[in-house]
């Protein structure tokens, strides 16, 4: 980065910061559109999650079961039976406090009994239990396969040999992807079952009783078959980590495109994420737009006259509206979680799984829109045509990126910065830090971008 | 004298709205010598700024060459520019910005730092005498303190080559006559080369060690002012006021002329009665004393004289055959 693009950005930056106007502008941005959000999607009546009792939840129980040393024992029916319970305490169990790995899986600890929160209707069929999701009946399905009780529990094999786990044991929760709050909660509590099932929870009930009385001596049996650390740390925790996703799967499905919109544990948080994306193009295009202006200002060619090059003053340009951007994006994600902790009643922040994950997206999602702000730029002549073609290209890219809630056919999807922004805001408010390809994408993205932009500006005859 | 900034052949067209070709400039060639004041006249539209924005490196030529200081513009531009001072004739500074986080700004561009960047600031202020305004911002100052802070970005880092693009336009007597004395001074005190450009024929004449004269993009005339008279073969204009005109008439014109054995051309200045006589001739001096005795004879009392000498307004005149300012 040439000294002068440094220079340049510093003095945008100043000049952005310094200036009542303008900084009321970048402050008040994030923040109106923030408490806009808030208003309209976040749950301002109902006390937090008290407002989500009696979701109309459909269960089919295929579980065929299985026996244990001769007691039969069916998950299935555990399952259903902890879904309608009246103890409060069913899920956050004892059981769960003792060991760190055990709430990994439960986003959701609901304070209200399941019975409250959910109610439960038994399907018998499949398909028709789909249907009464995809009618808006059901806020989710949960389908039990019927070897859920076989796959989850441990098979001794001859001798000292477990084999455990086997192929996870896979439980579909089927939601309508305009009910993601719910369709999360639901797969909260499941993961959380399945999880504890081999947790050695004691208060899951009577139907687990067989298990509990089966998973020490499983234990005991492992520990002495093997002097693997990381298994004997694993049964410290009562097979919690081995549970975590190996074991029980839940994955939910829904009718609508299931995997551009991944669940978030907020909706707030979903519709935030999706906002701030768009919106960073929008502050990107701001910021992008000083070059436009330093031109009618005659700055630009003043700049240029001295030893600075073209591509170190839109290098510079680049630098400070990445600057902007991102300090914008992370000024709406801060009021988007405050105004989410105001609702929830205590602070916690949404998105904020892994700091150094939320990064790796802002980062490069910011460096994306600030390429695209000078490809722009580098393309008009006035400011007004920014406003114009920006909004085009903006509207385009959220359409392709699936933003206006139909989704576009997946290689065309992947030009736009707002699905790849989109898709990693989701996994990290889904809790998930895989966020490396969106990262790299979005990196590539600016760059090219960038680049595009600055052979434009060079190749023109007049500044 | 070396040629510091050598342009050969510069051609540039615009395109007007209706599409039609505007011929900006016309195979200019201009040659600015180390350590000299060139003054770049014309009138409004001439191409002045054109051919600046050409020769400080942000419009490409359709067709020419500039080299400055050795560097070719278009293959070297960063050391060509290096050399580069450019006043542009429409402001170009940061409204919010101080006096002095502008300078300071654009000295760091230039790759000044530290304390020398420190002092050169403090100079430049006290040059174009902001030093007491240096921490308001720009947007504050009157035009002709804002036209001074723009003198003094391009000042500031002492380029061997300072273009001035009509740094006067829009300023009161003071602030013109204060910018002009410090065009004078850059030379004596910094040896600073300097490329002026005015459509004010005074400020050329003042200024310049040389004058060209552009119009409609060609640079017709090229020289000092007194070439450039030579050249055009001026002479000097005597304008006389009778107190009343009565006997005035054509025959009496030219026994006038008579009397001064042919040396000037002794016309009426307007309607005979209103008894102006202009009298052309190339000593105008020299022949006053014999015009005012053959007038008395004549009886034909005085009122007024004025001698005008030739003047580039006048030059521009006859060469291009409209005036300088229209
Ligand atoms: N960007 C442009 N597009 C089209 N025509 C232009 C452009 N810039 C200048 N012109 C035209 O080129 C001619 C020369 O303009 P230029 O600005 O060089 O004149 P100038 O001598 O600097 O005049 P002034 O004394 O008014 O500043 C004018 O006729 C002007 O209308
Ligand atoms: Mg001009």
């Amino acid at each position: 980065m040439p000294a002068a693009a440094i220079l340049i950005a510093r003095k945008d930056l100043y000049l952005r910061f310094s200036n009542r106007a303008s900084l009321l502008f970048l402050l008040a941005l994030p923040l109106g559109l923030s408490l806009i959000i808030t208003l309209v999607f976040g749950d301002l009546d109902g006390d937090g999650p008290a407002a989500l009792k009696g979701i109309p939840l459909g269960v089919v129980n295929l579980d065929e079961g299985t026996a244990q040393q001769g007691r039969p024992i069916n998950y299935g029916a555990g399952l259903l039976q902890l879904l309608t319970a009246a103890a409060p305490e069913a899920v956050a169990g004892a059981g769960a406090a003792a060991c760190p790995y055990a709430s990994a899986g439960g986003a959701v600890e609901p304070d209200l009994a399941m019975n409250e929160l959910f109610s439960v209707q038994e399907v018998r069929d499949v398909a028709a239990g789909r249907d009464l999701v995809n009618s808006g009946e059901l806020a989710a399905l949960v389908i039990v396969p019927a070897d859920f009780s076989t796959r989850l529990s441990p098979q001794i094999g001859p001798g000292v040999t477990i084999l455990y786990p086997q192929a996870p044991a896979s439980v579909e929760v089927y939601s309508d992807g305009s009910r993601a709050l719910e369709g999360q909660v639901v797969s909260a509590v499941v993961a959380g079952y399945s999880e504890r099932l081999l947790a050695g929870n004691i208060a899951l009930g009577a139907a687990i009783n067989g298990l509990i009385v089966q998973e020490p001596l499983a234990a005991l049996r492992l520990a002495a078959a093997s002097d693997d650390e990381a298994i004997s740390a694993a049964l410290a925790c009562g097979f919690a980590d081995l549970a975590s996703g190996a074991v029980a799967d839940v994955h939910q499905a829904g009718p609508v495109d299931d995997h551009a919109l991944r669940q978030s544990t907020r909706v707030l948080a979903f519709v935030g994420m999706a906002q701030a994306t768009f919106f960073a193009l929008f502050a990107a295009q701001f910021g992008v737009l000083g070059v436009v202006e330093e031109r009618r200002a005659g700055t630009l060619q003043r700049i240029l006259t001295t030893s600075t090059t073209r591509s170190a003053f839109l290098a510079g340009k680049l630098l400070g509206t990445w600057v902007t951007a991102l300090f914008q994006l992370l000024l709406l994600l801060i009021a988007l979680s405050l105004f989410a902790s105001l609702i929830e009643g205590r602070l916690f922040f949404l998105w904020s799984a892994s700091l150094p994950a939320l990064f790796a997206i802002l980062l490069p999602l910011s460096l994306a829109v600030a390429g695209l702000g000078v490809v722009l730029v580098a393309f008009v002549q006035r400011v007004e045509q920014i406003g114009a073609i920006g909004a085009l290209v903006n509207i385009l890219l959220a359409m392709l990126g699936g933003a206006y809630g139909f989704t576009v056919p997946e290689p065309w999807s992947w030009l736009s910065l707002i699905y790849w922004g989109v898709e990693g805001m989701a996994r990290l408010g889904a809790g998930d830090t895989a966020v490396g390809l969106n990262a790299l994408v979005l990196t590539l993205q600016g760059l090219v971008l960038f680049g595009i932009g600055l052979w434009l500006f060079r190749r023109r005859v007049e500044v | 004298m070396k040629t510091l900034l050598e342009a050969r052949g510069l051609n540039k067209q615009y395109r007007r709205e209706d599409g039609s070709p505007l011929q900006a400039l016309a195979d200019v060639d201009l040659a600015i010598r180390r350590g000299e004041i060139y003054g770049l006249l014309g009138p409004n539209g001439a191409g002045k700024t054109t051919l600046i924005s050409i020769i400080s490196g942000l419009m490409a030529p359709d067709s020419g060459q500039v080299v400055i200081g050795g560097h070719d513009l278009n293959r070297d531009p960063l050391s060509a520019r290096g050399l580069l001072g450019v006043v542009p004739q429409e402001l170009a500074l940061y409204e919010d910005l101080s006096a002095r986080q502008n300078l300071r700004f654009f000295g760091r561009l230039c790759g000044l730092r530290g304390p020398e960047l420190e002092q050169r600031v403090d100079e430049t202020l006290e040059f174009v005498d902001l030093a007491d305004r240096q921490r308001e911002r720009a947007s504050r100052f009157s035009g002709g303190m804002k036209r001074r802070l723009n003198i003094g970005i391009g000042l500031l880092h002492r380029p061997q080559l300072v273009y001035m693009d009509e740094p006067t336009v829009g300023v009161d007597p003071q602030s013109r006559r204060r910018i002009l004395d410090s065009v004078l001074r850059l030379r004596a005190d910094h040896g600073m080369t300097v490329l002026y450009t005015t459509h004010l024929m005074e400020e050329a004449q003042e200024l310049s060690d040389r004058v060209g004269i552009i119009d409609h993009g060609r640079l017709i005339a090229e020289g000092t002012v007194g070439d450039l008279v030579l050249q055009a073969g001026e002479q000097d204009r005597l304008e006389i006021d009778l107190v009343e005109s009565g006997r005035l008439d054509a025959a009496l014109l030219q026994e006038l002329e008579r009397a001064l054995s042919g040396a000037a051309r002794v016309q009426s200045g307007g309607p005979i009665e209103q008894g102006r006589i202009l009298v052309h001739a190339s000593r105008g001096r020299q022949i006053l004393s014999p015009l005012i005795t053959a007038l008395g004879a004549a009886g034909l009392e005085v009122r007024s004289v004025t001698v005008q000498e030739p003047n580039l307004e006048t030059v521009f005149l006859q060469m291009t055959g409209h005036a300088l300012r229209d």
